[in-house]
Formats: C-alpha cells, sequence, structure tokens
C-alpha cells in the first residue's frame, strides 16, 4: 500500500458516493446505473450490473475494428520505438461493477453546480487521424450544444496530453435531464450536417494556419510523441486533406477511441435532494463516510512509470526554419513508480520555478503530463535567447533535484499546491482529473482519490526525488540552429 | 461589550472577541437566513454575522473544499471610478507579492456598484489569505500614488482616441454626474485617500469567505481590517474636472448610443442583455459595424452600441436597426436564447471559488429574502411579461453621444 495514498479521516468527502439515495436517484432518475463497488454483495449493485447488461449496446463494424486494431498498433510501435512508458490498466476499470455509460460519481456536498465529463483518450494516429478526431470533436460539441439549448447548461471542450474533455456545467435540479440528453448525443454521434461543417471550419483554420512555423513545430514533436519519427533534422509532411469530409462522416459513424468515459460531479441542493441533505452541516455527507467505514481499504497508488523502465539515449531532433521565434519540446521519462498525482504535482513545481525565472524573450511556457505518462515541456523563445532557455531548463530541474534542497522547491511547491487545491475545488475540475486518472486505466477509487488528491501532495523530499530521476527522452527544436 | 471587543487590539481583546463571538453570535446580528435554508444548499450563504460598529461576515462553511476564498466588498463612495481604479490598482500592488508566494489568486475591481477584492487559494493557507486581505484593504500609502495617477491619465487619453472608448467615457461620466463626457475629475492622492476612508469604513464592509472554516477563525482574522467606522459621513468631493480632446476619426463616421435596460444583475436585464446580442450577431448591417460595450461597473448596467460605416447616413442606418431590437416585439425572438445564455453564464460563474462568492455578494441581502438561489430561480422562471420593464428602461434612459470632434 502506497503510503500517500493512504485515506484522510478527515476528510470523508474524498471517496466515491454510495448512499441509498444515490442507488435511487440511479435507478429511478438516471436510468443508467453508476457504481463503485465499495460492497460487492450490495443487492443494489447486482441490479444495477443487470440494468447495466441489458442497456442496447452499439454494434461497431468492422471498419471500427480496423481503426481500432491500426490505433493499437501505432500505439505499441510509439512505445517500443521511444521506450516510453504505456499506460498501466490496472486494477482497473473491470473492478468498477459500472455498465459503460455509467458516470463514475463523486461527492461534492458543498458544490453549487453539478458537473458531468465524458473524456476520449488522445488520437496516437497519423496527422490525418487527429484531424479526424478534431472534426469529431468539434461536431458532437455542436451536437451536445444543440442538444441542450435552453437547458440550463454549459458545454464546454478541452484537451490536453492525456485526453480530449467534454464538460458540460449543470444545475443540481437540472443534472438528470441534462445527463441523459448529453448520453444521447454522444451515443447518436454527431450528425453529418455538424461533421460537415467542422470539417469545413478545419480546413478553413489550416488554409491559414497549417504552414506557419508554429503548426509545422507541433506536428514534428507529435511525430516524436508517438515515436513515428527518427532523430535528425525532419521535415513535416503536406496535410492529407484529400477526402477529409467522407473519412470524418465514416468516423463520426463508427469512432475508433473506445467508449468514452464518464464522470459525474452533483451538488446538493432542493433538486437532487437526498435523506442526508437534513442532516449535518454542508458538505459532511453522511453517506460518504458510511461508504469509507464499510469498505476500509484505500486504492492502490496510480503509477504513471512503470518498475525498471529501461533509460535510452535520448532523441535529438531539428526542423530548419527561418521564422524569428524558436520553439523547444522536450520530452522527459519520471523515474519508476511515480504516481499520477507526484507526477502532476512536478509538473506544476517546475512550471512554477520558471516562471519565476520567466523574462521577455520567453513568449510562450506549457508543461503537461502525456497520455505515455511523459512529461512534456513547450517554450518558444526569441531567437538569441533559445538556447539560454534550454540550459535553464535543464539547470531547473537539476536545482529542484539537489541536495539538501534549494530556495527553488520550497518557493515554487506552495504555489503548485494552491493550484492544484483550486483546481479542484470546482466541479469542472473534479470531473476533469477524475476523467484523466479514468483514461489512464484507473479504477474507479483511483480516480476518485485522484480527484480527491489535494491532501495527497508529496512533500519537498519526494519531489526531489523524482525530479532527480528524470531524464530527458525527446528534445526538438526548431529555428535558430 | 461588542464595541470595545471590535475596536481594541492585541491578545487580550482578540480572545474575548473569540469568546463573544462563540457565546453571542446569536445576538450579535441578525442571521439571514430561516433555519430551514441554513445547510445544504451552497447558494444560500450559512452564517451571516453583522457586528456593531464592524462589518457583516457571510460565511459559506463548505466542509472539505480544498481551497478557501475571501471576498471583500465596499461601497463605491463617491461613485468615482478613476479614483476607486487607482485605491484597487495600489492595493493589488500591495499585495502581489504576499499571494505570489502561496500560489493565491488574487484580484481586485469594481463590481455592481462596490469596491471588491478577492484572495483564493488552499484551504491550509487560511491565515496567509487572510494577510493577503488585510494587505488589500489596508490604508493607501503615498508611494506609487503618483504613478498609479500617471496611469490612469493615461488611461483617460487612450480612451480618448477612439470612438469607442469615447463612448466609455460618456457613460462613465454619467455615472459620476459630471457632464458631458470629455470632462472626468482627475483623481489625486488626497482623493483615493479620501475614498478609501469614506468606501473601507469597517461598518460598511462586506466579507464572504468560502471554506472549510469556522466562525471565530473568520471573526479574529478579519473583523478589523479596513478604515476606523465613521459616524456621520461627509457629503462626497469631486475635484474640478479636465477636458479631454476627442478627435475627429479621419477614417470611418461614427454613430453611438448608450442606454441601461435596469440594475445590471437583474435576472430580467441579464437575459434581454445577452437577447440584445444575440440579436445584433444576426443583424446584417450592410457596410456597417455594430459593436455593444459595457459601461462601467457601478451596477447601474449602462450599456453602449457603436456602428461604424465609412457614410454617416450608413453609420446611423446601422444604428437605427440595432435599436429596433430594444422593443418587445423585437427582443422576444430573442429572449429565449438570452435567458439560456444568462443561465449558463450564472451556472459557468458558479462552478468556480471566485465567481461562487461573486453571485453570493452580488445578490445578498442582510434581511436574507434575496441570494444567489432566488436569483438563480428567477432566472429559471423568466417570462415574456419581464421585458416590459427592461424596454422602459430603455426608452428612458437612452442618449446618442457624439463620438467625433
Amino acid at each position: 500500500m502506497h503510503p500517500r495514498w493512504a485515506a484522510s479521516s478527515t476528510r470523508p468527502y474524498c471517496n466515491v458516493h454510495l448512499t441509498s439515495c444515490l442507488v435511487f436517484f440511479t435507478f429511478c432518475v438516471l436510468k443508467a446505473p453508476l457504481f463503485v463497488a465499495f460492497r460487492t454483495n450490495s443487492a443494489a449493485i447486482r441490479l444495477s450490473r443487470r440494468l447495466a447488461n441489458a442497456a442496447p449496446r452499439r454494434s461497431r463494424g468492422s471498419r471500427g475494428f480496423i481503426h481500432r486494431l491500426l490505433g493499437t498498433i501505432a500505439l505499441l510501435i510509439g512505445v517500443c520505438v521511444t521506450g516510453a512508458t504505456p499506460l498501466h490498466p490496472q486494477a482497473g476499470r473491470a473492478d468498477s461493477g459500472r455498465g459503460r455509460d455509467s458516470p463514475l460519481v463523486l461527492a461534492r456536498g458543498w458544490s453549487p453546480v453539478a458537473a458531468i465529463a465524458m473524456a476520449l483518450p488522445v488520437s496516437p494516429g497519423t496527422r490525418r487521424d487527429q484531424l479526424l478526431a478534431d472534426a469529431y470533436d468539434r461536431a458532437l460539441l455542436a451536437a451536445m450544444r444543440e442538444a441542450t439549448a435552453g437547458m440550463p447548461v454549459q458545454v464546454t471542450y478541452g484537451s490536453d496530453g492525456a485526453g480530449r474533455y467534454f464538460v458540460v456545467l449543470t444545475d443540481a435540479a437540472a443534472l438528470p435531464s441534462t445527463l441523459d440528453a448529453i448520453q444521447q448525443s454522444a451515443r447518436a454521434g454527431p450528425p453529418p450536417h455538424l461533421v460537415d461543417e467542422a470539417v469545413e471550419g478545419i480546413t478553413g483554420d489550416l488554409a491559414f494556419r497549417a504552414n506557419l512555423p508554429r503548426s509545422r513545430f507541433e506536428e514534428v514533436l507529435n511525430e516524436h510523441l508517438w515515436g513515428r519519427a527518427r532523430a535528425g533534422t525532419v521535415v513535416p509532411d503536406p496535410i492529407p486533406f484529400d477526402g477529409l469530409a467522407a473519412d470524418a462522416r465514416a468516423t463520426a459513424a463508427a469512432p475508433p477511441w473506445g467508449p468514452p468515459v464518464w464522470v459525474l460531479v452533483g451538488g446538493r441542493t432542493t433538486g437532487a435532494s437526498s435523506p442526508g441533505d437534513s442532516a449535518g452541516p454542508a458538505g459532511a455527507d453522511p453517506a460518504d463516510s458510511a461508504a469509507v467505514s464499510a469498505d476500509g481499504t484505500v486504492p492502490e497508488p496510480l503509477y504513471v512509470a512503470p518498475a525498471g523502465a529501461a533509460r535510452r539515449e535520448p532523441v535529438h531532433a531539428e526542423v530548419p526554419s527561418d521564422a524569428v521565434t524558436r520553439w523547444v519540446g522536450s520530452v522527459f521519462r519520471f523515474p519508476a513508480e511515480t504516481t499520477l498525482i507526484e507526477a502532476v504535482t512536478l509538473q506544476l513545481v517546475l512550471e512554477e520555478s520558471l516562471e519565476r525565472q520567466r523574462d521577455p524573450n520567453l513568449f510562450e511556457l506549457t508543461t503537461e503530463t502525456d497520455a505515455l505518462g511523459r512529461l512534456v515541456v513547450r517554450y518558444s523563445t526569441s531567437i538569441d535567447a533559445g538556447q539560454g532557455w534550454d540550459s535553464r531548463l535543464d539547470a531547473t530541474i537539476a536545482e529542484l533535484a539537489a541536495e539538501p534542497g534549494g530556495v527553488l522547491l520550497t518557493q515554487a511547491l506552495r504555489p503548485a499546491r494552491s493550484r492544484w487545491s483550486q483546481e479542484l475545488s470546482g466541479p469542472a475540475g473534479a470531473v476533469r482529473a477524475a476523467a484523466r486518472a479514468l483514461l489512464r486505466g484507473a479504477s474507479d477509487k483511483q480516480a476518485a482519490a485522484f480527484a480527491n488528491s489535494a491532501e495527497e501532495v508529496p512533500d519537498a523530499a519526494r519531489i526531489r526525488a523524482i525530479a532527480a530521476g528524470l531524464s530527458l527522452s525527446i528534445r526538438v527544436v526548431q529555428g535558430g540552429g | 461589550m461588542t464595541r470595545t471587543a471590535a475596536s481594541g487590539t492585541g491578545h487580550g481583546p482578540r480572545r474575548s472577541l473569540l469568546l463573544l463571538a462563540i457565546a453571542s453570535s446569536g445576538f450579535l446580528g441578525p442571521s439571514g437566513n430561516p433555519p430551514d435554508t441554513r445547510f445544504n444548499d451552497p447558494l444560500v450563504p450559512d452564517t451571516i454575522l453583522t457586528i456593531p460598529s464592524g462589518p457583516t461576515l457571510i460565511l459559506e462553511a463548505a466542509a472539505g473544499i480544498p481551497a478557501m476564498g475571501i471576498r471583500v466588498s465596499v461601497p463605491l463612495d463617491p461613485v468615482w471610478p478613476a479614483a476607486a481604479r487607482m485605491l484597487v490598482e495600489q492595493a493589488l500592488d500591495r499585495a502581489g507579492n504576499r499571494a505570489a508566494a502561496i500560489g493565491a489568486e488574487v484580484w481586485g475591481g469594481i463590481q455592481d456598484g462596490r469596491i471588491v477584492f478577492h484572495a483564493i487559494g488552499d484551504a491550509r493557507d487560511s491565515d496567509e489569505l487572510a494577510w493577503v486581505i488585510r494587505l488589500l484593504t489596508a490604508e493607501p500609502g503615498t508611494i506609487g500614488t503618483a504613478a498609479a495617477i500617471s496611469r490612469e491619465r493615461a488611461r483617460l487619453d487612450q480612451l480618448a482616441e477612439t470612438p469607442r472608448g469615447r463612448l466609455l467615457l460618456e457613460m462613465e461620466s454619467r455615472v459620476t454626474g459630471t457632464g458631458a463626457g470629455n470632462t472626468l475629475p482627475a483623481a489625486r492622492a488626497a482623493d483615493v485617500h479620501a475614498m478609501w476612508q469614506r468606501s473601507h469604513a469597517r461598518d460598511r464592509m462586506r466579507i464572504f469567505v468560502l471554506g472549510d472554516l469556522s466562525l471565530p477563525w473568520v471573526l479574529a482574522d478579519l473583523s478589523r481590517i479596513g478604515a476606523p467606522p465613521r459616524s456621520a459621513p461627509e457629503a462626497p468631493y469631486l475635484p474640478e474636472p479636465v477636458r479631454l480632446s476627442f478627435p475627429e476619426s479621419p477614417l470611418y463616421s461614427w454613430s453611438a448610443a448608450a442606454f441601461t435596460l435596469g440594475p445590471a444583475h437583474d435576472p430580467p436585464v441579464l437575459a434581454a442583455a445577452a437577447a440584445l446580442r444575440a440579436g445584433l450577431r444576426g443583424i446584417a448591417a450592410a457596410n456597417a459595424a455594430v459593436t455593444v460595450l459595457d459601461g462601467p461597473a457601478d451596477g447601474s448596467g449602462w450599456i453602449g452600441i457603436t456602428a461604424r460605416a465609412t457614410r454617416s447616413r450608413e453609420a446611423d442606418a446601422a444604428l437605427n436597426s440595432a435599436l429596433e431590437l430594444l422593443t418587445e416585439e423585437g427582443l422576444d425572438a430573442w429572449w429565449a436564447q438570452g435567458a439560456a445564455i444568462a443561465r449558463s453564464d450564472f451556472l459557468a460563474a458558479a462552478a468556480t471559488p471566485g465567481g461562487w462568492m461573486e453571485l453570493s455578494d452580488r445578490y445578498f441581502s442582510a434581511d436574507g429574502t434575496t441570494s444567489a438561489r432566488t436569483a438563480l430561480n428567477r432566472l429559471s422562471a423568466l417570462r415574456r411579461q419581464d421585458l416590459a420593464p427592461v424596454v422602459e428602461s430603455f426608452r428612458s434612459t437612452l442618449f446618442h453621444p457624439r463620438l467625433d470632434g
């Protein structure tokens, strides 16, 4: 058992919501069973499974199968070539007992707003596959907005290195009808006219920006991230537009990414009342406490890097460019047995540390933990200062790893912790975090623990150890060579 | 007894304040919410405490929330946005470093006719957040005032350079009551300090705390911030205005209108403003560009519309077709969409700690008759009849400022 994942007795809300009221809510209102198996012999859970099995499933054609197969092969090749860490489907999804479309429910008694997240994995395919994924997402977002027009909801979309997230904010009173509308829209997929509009939009955008240096850099970095590029100088291929609309329609009819994951954060208001509403302070949900004490276990740690990941020589690639801006993408492998919360904390600490050294030569800086559990740092600088920032990034990591510990880590850890708390305090951030963990193959309990991990942020010593174990895997540089 | 505790300093009075708060929270001030709504609805504050000669404390005890937020709002008195902006700018300068050290989100500005600050951070940093709030509401010093005055003057000059900026100045001058938009009072250091003394008087302050915190902590850390309470405030003073030059636009003709649909955050007004924006997007004005901009955030809800064209008659025609939307029949076509947008904006705001506190503060009433929940309920139950007062407000406040020369 990983000590950092011990449940906090002072935060009973930090657990998955399983109550008699929720069971009632689930069966009578949502009509879509949702469960986390705290008590596996529960009659309610058995009923939930029966309902899940009885739910109509979409059949997928051979084309979808081929897409999935190709995607998997591409992913495996990428993993082999880069030596990257694959996703870790830990005990996971199979132990949840939820149906495929049944959301994981997180309790947030204090939240004034409910949120639903539907998440899909990032597309590991070629440039064209990614365009198809973009078109699908745009069209589905428009379809979801059409499906909820006139309802008190806000539908937003975002993506990161690990997934693509559709997040819906709604009034708790309208949660059942909103979930129903969103799930129907997702099951039906985007209609052809919206797919065509999306393709048209993407084509128009790319006509403007496809040949910009930044787009070319992103394209090359992406090829490296998925292991399709080799070291040395790389020239990106032209964008394959031919037949895009037809393929986008076919993708919308049979999406190759597998079923989405669903997460739901429910508020507690008059509209979604529960027996626990009338007792105790807001947020101190007696149902949560009961569920925790009945279960008495804490989830296994959710690792982003396995034990014994082999180190390889880093890949250095240069992209020719005559632009006045220099773009750099650096990919680092985490040391073995780094958990997701540790990876995210280190990412935030590194970002804070670099931001503190920001100067006018640094134009953009982003960090993320990608789908393969690697730390990706992107920045753009002026040509003159570019190499200085490369060494500054390496020196910052070295300083974070230094014993007995520098001022930088002390200064950056607190803001990083605060940012993570603020992220998880909103329902949108909580559902996104849980969805992110589920996409990595986390079990429901691991996902719920990650969405409630504000108190589980690792200490300075652990961050120092992880920083010391970071190893550069890929560095792509465009410009200034 | 309460007065002594509230104005005391040092550990003794502080301890007595704590004991007092624990023992007598029931009679220190009215609690705004009836017992049946005290908990279980996050859009209704849990505890409201009015300290005699002290601030109104509003506590939303969200047990288990990993972040915490503190919001302080004071009346904009006098209604002089320029001086308030300088006050806010100096406050943010004072607190910025301390907030950055703990990674807190800190914000200051004018909202709903009040000067507002908030600080949001990790729940474990509650004492530091209270410190940040104390810095934000502290007496403004003289250091930095000259720079703030220069920046404000530069801002006015910058606004005067563009027609849209001029329209904003026209609306601001309506708010301050100083006449035409090219004559606005220029604040000095003494004016900023006088505004702080008036607006930040402790008994005029409203403090909203969101988090897993106890009332004694709130009382101990936040009940004595701001300026001493004032028994009889003097009449507000506005200095002589400065005259700004509005140069003529060499390329385009501009036509403009400004009006208010009613109090800025009244649910029907929110829906009507959203409907107006949606309707304007659907207007195809030949050879003209129509844009909407919000007026000063004093709560009176001023909205400006500009139309730009190469010929003045085209600009006038575009503006007139935009204003035709502001009838009951014109807005009716966009009413449902406007109401849906207003509701979803409300929900998006409530989904963040900062927005949640903003909504609770905005719709707060001491007697508990209104809250963010009642506002959301009204937004959800809007009817076409709610349009009539909005249109009436438009008709009675519409004016056409001249933006050229």
